[in-house]
Parts: structure tokens; sequence; C-alpha cells
């Protein structure tokens, strides 16, 4: 990541350079350039000449250097010329009628399938070989090829909702383009333009050297390459010059358009940090805990956190306790940010890169996660728990076909043989209520629908028989009367096979109709742990009591507005002082904002962390 | 006055028929709530009603006036009438403009005002949403996602339309922002007197919201009801089933397993296109042959409740 800034740093400052060499060159080095000096003809490279001489004993280093104007400005031309007929053509197809847009696409992709050079070639034949020849044929034939990705870029840009707002609000097409869509594409359209500068010089500088371009007495870098071309057995180095010039030209204008995309839209700037995360787990435990009860799941004073960049850190979660026993279905509640994810995966040893977790203890099925091997680790992990993310389009490999993806952790875990496997694939199918799971079993992912893919999902989750099931927004990206089944099916297995499973969710109706058990997270807390039914009946926490307000049920009085927070939640790092809630808090007390309230053990079984439930 | 008719809407792409004779209408001031899974063709009749698709056949009329023929002038004030909130305000706003520049965009559109004016228009719309006057020189990815859905609110506000067609407009929010932006809808009905059209696959968010509920299956209304009755009393098999399907504490897992998948919509079953899926049709009752070759006309049940369904509760 930051070499690319670096070579990209470089580039910029190389064209910076040649731009420099183009503007100061002439009036500099024109003397120099012009100086003939008969006795020195055909020199190689010595003190007094850095490249040599060419035949008439001109210095070629102070040619090449008056050279850049013409190069560059006969290139800047044909760019020009490129640019301003392109992105318009492009543009304007994109957001026209689909009639146009296909025969406009269709005469492009025809114009596309033309190399460049031969296109320029014949221009210059026809109108002569001639300076404004070569840059117009360079220009032309530049044309389709940026008009083909203005088309692409705008067309997908046009498509987006912000473009349909506009739209449906009564803008005018051509501000649609101008304000809307070209400045969304522009830092893409610049690689492009620097990219096509880079070309249009490479390309004037051949067609110069075909003698199709810049005669005598004008010089440009591809006629000087000619003369230098002519004399390469005398003088070698006479090539060397120019050749030098065009090679670093092509590639300095190429190669700074991405750090000049980079510069003209910080989104771009942003997305390229996020880039290069990996997944890994990092463990520290606190203190290596003992083996112990019968609960499938057992955590305790779970933190996960990420590095602040300043040596401090950044806590997502802090201080959970986790219980989940045999047979049981627990759930785990909160809005985005809350922490319930980062539990799950931390659970499961994937807390993403480069977050670090800690524990006291840490067991699958009664297993210490500190006392065991790497390898053993993976095993239990692969062996014992199941997980079943939200988009299960996003969780199957596209390119393999469901039978190799249901069979494989089989095999690696269990050592199954590639026949058992299969059987046992067949049957899991079959009990995720998937029609005919043969046929299934040779299809790919896409071939499939989203409900489908769920259940394979879970089928797969449980060819090795897991004890644990962490379903993370199992059904948020599902249809609701697929939900309904997928639901139905998780409940099924948790009853058939005593199966444990973590269910995730913002959605406080489907964890009650589901779990025993509900935990509310919040700033990366626990807050409430309790039995459903009293979670429901009295909510002991002042945030799981607004969030049950907030929603909206079947039975809601429709004549009264629905519950609010105040306020949002803090963002990781800016915790706010004592109780996370407090300032958010209706019924917040002095101490609330002083101190972080325990998380205390009330008499009906339920955890609360709460000043005010202290004193029931 | 400013109600919206729609009648006999039919929009084909290549071998989808995405909507299949759609009949709706939502009267002045009040709020139809539109349910339906994906692929039913909720999304493609609220970009019709916009003006963002033209339909194949049928007639879009705004207090009686055909929108879909309208041209030019006439056209530019139809759309003015109707506007549209999307889904997901961090696609719906142009990233590279601050909220004032969004909002003050739609209100030139329409109105020429520039300057102070302008400045003063745009602070209203603001206030009118309930943001502060800071959030105005934000950019879209500096605010947050209630506060990003609420300048999308002003902008839609912003050229006084009379009619706002909500499309899952609290799907990609939080619980507690959601309710935010549920009260602040209702609150400017009150104010505005606006007409909405609701569309949602929640129905919990439906039934807080709506007068009356419609509900799409594969391009076609199967049930159009006041929300009263329709909770109470669903007429149609597959109105039952979202019903059912809302996940409720204490309440059994409903759903029967055998209902399966949504069918392929370019592909749909013939007759009735539920029965493939319907547990009172021709899967559980094997007589009910005419719901796999007669497809059912939408009746009235009562003076205020249409049903397409051989057998619906009567």
């Amino acid at each position: 990541m930051r070499r690319t800034g670096v070579a990209g740093g470089i580039a910029l400052a190389a064209a910076c350079l040649l731009l420099l060499a183009a503007i100061v060159g002439p009036p500099l080095f024109g003397g120099a350039a012009e100086a003939m000096d008969f006795d020195a003809a055909n020199t190689g490279i010595s003190a007094g000449h850095w490249l040599g001489t060419d035949s008439l004993g001109r210095d070629i280093l102070a040619r090449t250097l008056v050279a850049t104007r013409l190069s560059l400005g006969l290139a800047l031309a044909a760019t020009a010329i490129t640019l301003i007929f392109a992105i318009p053509l492009g543009a304007a197809l994109a957001v026209s009628g689909p009639r146009l847009r296909n025969i406009g696409g269709r005469v492009i992709d025809a114009w596309l399938a033309f190399p460049a050079i031969l296109l320029a070639i014949v221009v210059t034949t026809i109108i002569g070989p001639s300076l404004q020849g070569a840059v117009l044929a360079i220009g032309i034939a530049g044309i389709p090829g940026v008009a083909r990705l203005t088309f692409t870029l705008a067309a997908s840009a046009a498509g987006r909702d912000y473009v349909q707002s506009a739209r449906a609000l009564g803008v005018r097409p051509w501000r649609i383009v101008a304000r809307h869509v070209l400045p969304n594409i522009g830092d893409t359209l610049a690689v492009t333009a620097a990219t096509s500068l880079g070309i249009a010089i490479v390309s004037i500088a051949s067609l110069s050297f075909l003698g199709l371009g810049v005669n005598p007495p004008l010089v440009d870098w591809g006629r000087m390459l000619v003369e230098g071309a002519q004399a390469i057995y005398v003088t070698p180095a006479a090539a060397l010059g120019p050749a030098a010039a065009i090679a670093l030209a092509g590639m300095a204008f190429g190669f700074s358009g991405e750090t000049l995309g980079t510069m003209i839209n910080p989104l771009r700037r942003r997305a390229r940090n996020m880039r290069g995360t990996a997944i890994a787990d990092v463990f520290s435990q606190v203190t290596a805990g003992t083996v112990t009860d019968d609960s499938v799941l057992a955590v305790e004073q779970l933190g996960v956190w990420f590095p602040d960049g300043r040596g401090g850190r950044l806590s997502a979660v802090r201080g959970v306790d986790l219980c989940v026993g045999a047979g049981e279905i627990v759930g785990l509640v909160g809005e985005s940010g809350s922490g319930k994810t980062l539990t799950a995966l931390a659970a499961a040893a994937l807390a993403p890169y480069p977050a670090r977790t800690q524990f006291r203890k840490l067991a699958l099925k009664g297993q210490e996660f500190s006392l065991l091997s790497a390898s053993d680790r993976d095993r239990l992990l692969g062996t014992g728990l199941a997980m079943i993310f939200q988009d299960p389009s996003a969780s199957l490999n596209p390119a393999l076909r469901i039978a190799v993806q249901m069979t494989e952790g089989a095999r690696v875990h269990r050592h199954l043989a590639a026949r058992a496997a299969r059987i046992l694939a067949l049957r899991r199918m079959t009990e995720v209520q998937l029609a005919a799971p043969e046929h299934r079993m040779r299809q790919f992912p896409h071939e499939l629908s989203g409900g489908m893919r769920q259940r394979v999902m879970i089928a797969m989750g449980l060819m090795n028989q897991p004890a644990l099931i962490l379903a993370d927004e199992p059904t948020t990206a599902l249809d609701v009367t697929v939900q309904a089944q997928i639901l139905q099916l998780l409940k099924a297995t948790n009853a058939a096979e005593q199966t444990a499973i973590l269910l995730i969710s913002h959605d406080i109706g489907m964890i009650s109709q589901l779990c025993s058990r509900v935990l509310v997270m919040y700033a990366g807390r626990v807050v409430e742990d309790a039995p459903v039914a009293a979670l429901l009946r009295t909510p002991a926490h002042p945030y799981t009591r607004a969030l049950l307000a907030a929603l909206p049920d079947l039975d809601t009085d429709r004549s009264k507005p629905l519950g609010t927070i105040q306020g949002r939640p803090p963002p990781l790092g800016a915790l706010p002082g004592g109780c996370s809630f407090h300032p958010r808090c209706p019924s917040c007390m002095p101490i609330c904002v002083e101190r972080e309230p325990p998380s205390v053990r009330m008499a009906d079984a339920r955890s609360v962390a709460c000043w005010l439930a202290e004193t029931p | 006055m400013s109600e919206l008719t729609i009648e006999g809407l039919h929009v084909v792409f290549g071998p989808v028929h995405a909507l299949d004779g759609v009949d709706l209408h939502v009267p002045t001031g009040g709020t139809v709530g539109l349910v339906g899974e994906s692929g039913s063709g909720k999304s493609t009749l609220a970009r019709v009603i916009v003006q963002l698709l033209r339909p194949t056949a049928g007639r879009v009329l705004l207090d009686g006036e055909d929108a879909t023929r309208a041209q030019g002038q006439r056209l530019q004030m139809l759309r003015r009438r109707v506007q549209m909130v999307f889904q997901d305000p961090s696609a719906s706003l142009d990233p590279r403009m601050t909220a004032a520049a969004s909002i003050a965009e739609a209100v030139t559109t329409h109105h020429a005002l520039r300057g102070a004016a302008l400045a003063a228009e745009v602070a209203r719309l603001l206030e009118l949403v309930g943001l502060s006057d800071e959030i105005a020189g934000r950019y879209p990815h500096e605010v947050s996602g209630g506060q990003r859905q609420r300048v999308a609110i002003a902008r839609a506000l912003a050229v006084r339309p009379d009619i706002l067609i909500l499309d899952e407009v609290t799907s990609a929010l939080d619980v507690s922002v959601q309710a935010t932006i549920l009260n602040l809808l209702r609150a400017l009905q009150a104010r505005l007197g606006l007409t909405f059209l609701f569309i949602s696959h929640n129905l919990a968010t439906v039934r807080y919201m709506s007068d009356r509920i419609a509900v799409m299956y594969l391009g076609r209304i199967v049930e159009d009801a006041p929300a009263d009755a329709f909770f109470a009393r669903p007429r149609h098999p597959y109105a039952r089933v979202l019903i059912d399907a809302v996940p409720r504490a204490g309440a059994p897992l409903a759903v029967p397993l055998s209902i399966g998948d949504p069918p392929d919509p370019r592909n749909p079953p013939a007759g009735c296109r539920f029965h493939p899926r319907c547990p009172i049709g021709p899967v559980s009752f094997p007589e009910r042959t005419i719901c796999a070759t007669t497809d059912p006309q939408p009746l009235l049940r009562d003076p205020l409740v249409r049903a397409a369904c051989h057998f619906a509760n009567a």
C-alpha cells in the first residue's frame, strides 16, 4: 500500500519535471541544440556531451530536452481531442434512451476493435503526413477507448439512487450529467486522461518514427529516434536519449494517473487505507482459566480492542460474560456498533485483524482455549462450532459446486472418505428441507435462491454435528416467509440434536420468539442478561426499555408516537465516563456520570448493569 | 386534493412481467402500506409512480390527470407533486454534495430562488425535518444514518410535493433511529397534509404507519383492505402467511416449512400465482383444481376489502 503511494509520487514528480523541461527546454538549451560542430559529429558518450552528438555534431541531450516541448505539446493536443469528444459522447450515451444507447454502444465497440495505431496510419495517409494529421489521428484513435470507459462508468453512476432521486425531482438531464455523474467518475477519468497522455506520447513518437508525423526541420523524440537509428552502428548512444525520453514520459504519465485520481477523490484515499486487512486471531489471555462446567460455550470477561495507532486501545467489547448451555438458544441483541458480532467472532477465534482478543476464560465444550495447542484449537473450532452469516451468497464460494463445499469440512476435520461425506451431505440437505438434494449438489451457489443458499449454509454447518451454532443475523437478507422457515429449521436442529445456538440479531421480536435467554449489548457491554419472558415483561435496564418502546410490533398503539432514544451511541474510543448510556438515559443520576455500574445478579436469574437496578 | 390512482398498470422487462395489472387507490392525506417480498414489484410500482420508469400499459392518475402521458412543462409540474424517498440514504444522496447543496438543488429545479432567499428556504427545510443548521455544510459521510435519511426527506419536501412514495425508508436504519424517522414522517404528514405510499417488507412498521394495506405477490395486488380489518381478518391466504411470519414473543413458529421459496418471476405459475405455495390451495386440498387453472380476480369481499383468491374468507 505504501509502496504504490511512493511509486505514484515518483511518477508524478517525473511528469512535473517533464512539463518543466517542455517549458524551459527551448529557451535554455535551444542554442546548444542547434550548435553544429562537425569536428565532434557522431561522438559517443563523453564529458562534454552526456548522450553524445548526432551526425551534424549537435548535442543529443540538449536536443532531447528541446524536443520535449513539441513531443508533449502534440501529445497533449491529441489527448485533448480524445477527451473533448469521448467524454461527452460516452456520458450522453449513458443517459440516453435504450435504443440509441444500444446502437451507440455497438458502434464504439466496432471502432474499438481497430488497433489505434492502424487507425492513425489510415487517417494520416488520407490527410497526408503532417503535424496536424498526426495529432488528429492519435486523438481520434483514442476516442473509442475513453468513450467506452466513460459510457460504462457513467451508466453505472446513472443507476445510483442519487441520480434517480435527481431525476424524480425533475433535474434536467444535462445538469444531472454535469452535477451528479461526471464529478463522481472524475477521479477515474483523470486516471484515464493521464494514461491516454502516456499512450499519445508513445503513439506520436511512433508516427514520427514512421515518417508520418513530425518532419525536419522540426524535431520530436520520434524524429530523433529515426536519426539515432540511422546512426545506430556508428554511435549507439544516439538512439538512447530519445528512446529513454519516450519510455520515461510514457511511464511517468501512465503511473501518475492513479495518484492524481486519489488526490481528486478523498473517498478513494479512504478506501485504499482500508485495504489489506486479513483475518487473523490474536489471543492474549488475562489468566489461564480452568476446565469447568457443562456449558457448550463459556466466556468470561471477554474483551476485544483495536490499536488506535498511537499506542492506545479502542475497546469494542468490554468484559462480556456469556454462557450457552446444551440445547439452549441464547439471543444477543444490540444496535449496529454495539459489539454483538465482534463478541461472536471473538468466541470463534475469528476477530478480524487488527482486533485483539483477551479473556479470563473461553471454553468450547468444556475445553479451555488457552490450554490447547493451535492445531487442537483449530480442530475443536472446526468440528465443535458452525457459523451462519447474514449473507449466504458472500459466505459460499461462487466458483465451487455445492457438493465440494458441503463435504470439504467433514473430509478435512473428520477424515471422512468422499463417498461417506457425500451420503452425509445428502442427509443433511434433506434435513434442512432442500428439495432434490442430488441435483443441488451439482449446482453452483448462483443457481440457488437466497433461501436455498442459507439452507445450504445450515446443512454445511451441521455436517460435523457441531455442539454450537453461531448465527449472526441469519435471516436479515431473506424474505419474511423464508425467514420464518429458516428460524424453524434452527429451532428443529436445536430440539433434535441439543445443539446450542447463539442467535445474534437486531430484531427483538425474532429473538424473543426463539430464545430462552437474551443478552442486550450497548457500547461493547452486556447491559442486561435475562430470561426472555422477564425481559419483555419488566425490562430492568433503561436501554432495554427504550429499545422495546422504539420497536413497533403488531400490537403497538398506533395513536401514539413510538418511543425514541435521544442522541446516538458513542463512537469507538469516545466512550463517556461512568455508565456508557448515561448521556442518553432518561433516569440518569449523579453516580451514573462518575462510575461505571457493575453487572449485578438479581433474584430472578437476570444480570443488570445499572445503578438503578442495584436496589430491586 | 392530492389523490393517487393507479389503473391497470403493466410493466414488462424482457421475460419478466414485473407489474401485471395493478390497480391501487391512495386517498388524499391517507397512508397506504404496500407489502410484499423481494421481486413482488413494489419498487417497480414506486418507480412508475414517480416517472422514473414508463409503464408498458396502464395509467397513473394524479387527481384524475394521467401523469404517464404528460410531457414538457406539464410533466415537470406533475413530477413536483409526487416525490420519493429511497431505502438507503447513503446511496440516494450524492456523496460529493453537502446537505445544503443537495436540498438547494431540489429547491431550484422548481422555484427560482437564489442567494439569501435560497439559504433561508434550505434552513426552513432542515428545521422541518428536525436538523440543526450545522448539518447544512456537512457531506453525507459526515453525518449519522438517521440524519442522512432526514436530509433525503428534506430534499424530497423541497419541491413542496403533495404525495410521498416511501420505499423501505427505515430498512437500512437501526431500531432506535427507525422510530425517530417514523415519528417524523407521521408528524410531517399531520402538519403538511401529505399523502403517503409506504412500502416495506416489515409488517409491523407498515401497520404502525398505514390506514390501508395492499399486499403484492408476483406483480399483482392480491389483497387491499383497511389496516384494522387486514390484521384482524386477512382474506387472502398469502396475507395470512405474511402476518404469521412476523416473529413474536410466545407465538409459535406458524409458517409451514412446505411453503418453500418464492417462485422465479420469469416463469410464474399458471392460474393463481400463489397456488404452489398456498396452505389452502391444491397442495393441501387436491379438489381445488381451479387454483391451478383459473386466475382469481380481485373481487370485493365487502365494500372495503378486495382479495384475489377463489377461496378467500368471505
